[in-house]
């Protein structure tokens, strides 16, 4: 019922002010499969992120939805793909007036898709599977950075998306949470079989749970494949990057 | 570069900023304006508005009113005594509230609330990507956030206004009565000399007061740039600028008008 696109970033580059953060990066994502986005802080992954979701043009390159080049297509066309695109963004980016559910709701009650009823059920359900069931009626203020980040996962989910981007999903969330929300992450993947694109620096979990892994360094991807290419890679910044990662993690809270 | 030339080339600038900043402007307001029109309307936002423009500035702007046609009155008063004008007082407090006092001190009022308000929520929602958000649920934030803002100010400013027409003659009926005035005195004229078309563009007025005080508002809010202090600054220059437009605009418009 879900066919996820595939998606290709091809020979993008992004500056800002002189700093060439992405240079000629290219990747051809797994269609519906999990895809993770590695790289150290600055890098350039949540930039790559909206790049691929529209929200910023690159000075080169394109991105490919299907046959749509993102980078070159209409709003209205752009949207009908965001309709079936879930977000979540590295900070949450929840609407603070609104309450828990009134966000989790959201992306359907903007466009008055399905029933009112049904979406809040859906949205109890989500926030529930999450760990939140008694949140629905907060206001966002009230909630601790971990549940920040839950609610605006569930909010990605709402939509029954066919890609979905999180950005650092685990980040910020205690352990036990963490594996709970990874669970949750690869159960949506199996239910829907969406696209998903996941950056973390979560390296145990990248390695446990990635079907294809992207090591961004220095404005290009250094390696790409499956995890059993990053753990047998004797480039050494990937050696670097899987062997240091908790202790970088840490370095750079 | 001599002082001259810098001079010119200061000049210059300047004024191919404000170019830019009056086109960037007018395509966002023009874009809001098209947001009315385009569907799904979700109306719980525009009431949302409308009740923060309008219900929640009610206390204030009644407080402005009353006090100033009160000020006004006691500051007539005396020289309208010394002539036998007595009968006048009334038509001019009535006069100078629909005409001016109510539009433009209102406008006044909720720029300070209301529009310092919508420039920081909406820089606010800018920084902390809460409209990367709404775009990426393809929900424009110019229809869902800055429509409604706009169409609040333009409806509630003159109802705002109204109110405050009426409370002020209030307030300047109690001086008056405090002064010695007959209650019919006061009141007896009013409706003669005060036309409609007083109340009228006096209402005008405030519809494009209100019009200005969002759309300079939520320009502001929508283009910060650089964080918390960006939206500090925002907030200052939306209530500068809302306050000089209302000014001008009310002079030009008060010429043609009356
Ligand atoms: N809108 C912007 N304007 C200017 N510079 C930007 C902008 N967005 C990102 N950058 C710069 O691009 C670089 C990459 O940022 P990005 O947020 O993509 O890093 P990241 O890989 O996601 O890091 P982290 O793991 O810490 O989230 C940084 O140096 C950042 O300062
Ligand atoms: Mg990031």
């Amino acid at each position: 019922m879900n066919a996820a696109p595939e998606i290709k970033v091809q020979g993008v580059s992004k500056s800002f002010g002189g700093a060439k953060v992405l240079d000629d990066v290219s990747l051809n994502f797994l269609p519906g499969r999990v895809n993770f986005i590695i790289g150290r802080s600055g890098e350039g992954k949540s930039v790559l992120m909206k790049i691929m979701t529209g929200l910023y043009a690159p000075d080169a390159g394109s991105v490919f939805y299907g046959d749509l080049d993102l980078t070159r297509a209409a709003e209205r066309q752009i949207n009908k793909l965001r309709l079936r695109m879930g977000v979540l963004f590295q900070d949450g980016a929840l609407f603070d007036s609104m309450t828990v559910g009134q966000n989790v709701v959201f992306p359907l009650w903007v466009h008055r898709r399905g029933k009112k009823a049904e979406a809040e059920a859906r949205a109890r359900a989500l926030l529930s599977e999450l760990g939140l069931s008694d949140f629905f009626d907060l206001t966002v203020a009230a909630l601790s950075t971990g549940e920040r980040k839950r609610v605006a996962l569930a909010r990605a989910l709402m939509v029954d998306p066919q890609v979905v981007f999180f950005d650092e999903p685990t980040t910020g969330l205690d352990p036990l949470l963490s594996t709970q929300v990874d669970e949750l992450i690869i159960h949506a993947q199996k239910k829907t079989g969406a696209t998903v694109i996941v950056v973390s620096h979560d390296m145990a979990a990248t390695l446990s749970l990635a079907d294809s892994i992207f090591l961004l360094h220095n404005g290009k991807i250094i390696l790409s494949g499956a995890p059993s290419e990053f753990k047998a890679s004797r480039n050494p910044e990937v050696v670097r990057f899987l062997s240091g990662g908790d202790s970088l993690k840490d370095a750079e809270g | 570069m001599n002082p001259i030339a810098s001079a010119v080339a200061g000049l210059g600038r300047l004024f191919l900023n404000s170019v830019f900043h009056l086109g960037r402007y007018g395509l966002l307001t023009a874009r809001a304006l098209l947001g009315f029109f385009t569907p799904p309307l979700r109306l719980r936002s525009y009431f949302k508005q409308m009740e923060s423009v309008g219900v929640d500035s009610l206390f204030v702007v009644i407080l402005t009113g009353l006090f100033t046609g009160g000020v006004f009155t006691l500051q007539i008063i005396y020289g309208f005594q010394r002539f036998s004008a007595e009968s006048m007082v009334g038509p001019t407090v009535a006069t100078a509230m629909t005409r001016e006092l109510g539009p433009v001190l209102t406008a006044l009022m909720v720029t300070g609330r209301v529009g310092s308000a919508m420039a920081a929520e909406l820089s606010a929602m800018k920084v902390s990507e809460q409209m990367d958000a709404l775009t990426v649920m393809a929900a424009d934030p110019v229809k869902y956030l800055i429509s409604p803002r706009l169409l609040a100010g333009i409806i509630m400013l003159p109802l705002l206004t109204a109110i405050s027409d009426a409370v002020g003659v209030v307030g300047g009926f109690f001086v008056a009565v405090g002064r010695g005035l007959d209650p019919g005195q006061f009141t007896g004229r009013i409706v003669d000399i005060v036309v409609v078309g007083d109340v009228v563009n006096g209402l005008i007025k405030s519809a494009f007061f209100g019009f200005i005080i969002s759309s300079v508002g939520c320009y502001m809010g929508f283009y910060t740039k650089g964080g918390a202090e960006g939206v500090g600054r925002s907030t200052t220059l939306a209530v500068v600028i809302s306050y000089v437009s209302i000014l001008i605009s009310d002079f030009m418009m008060t010429a043609i008008m009356f």
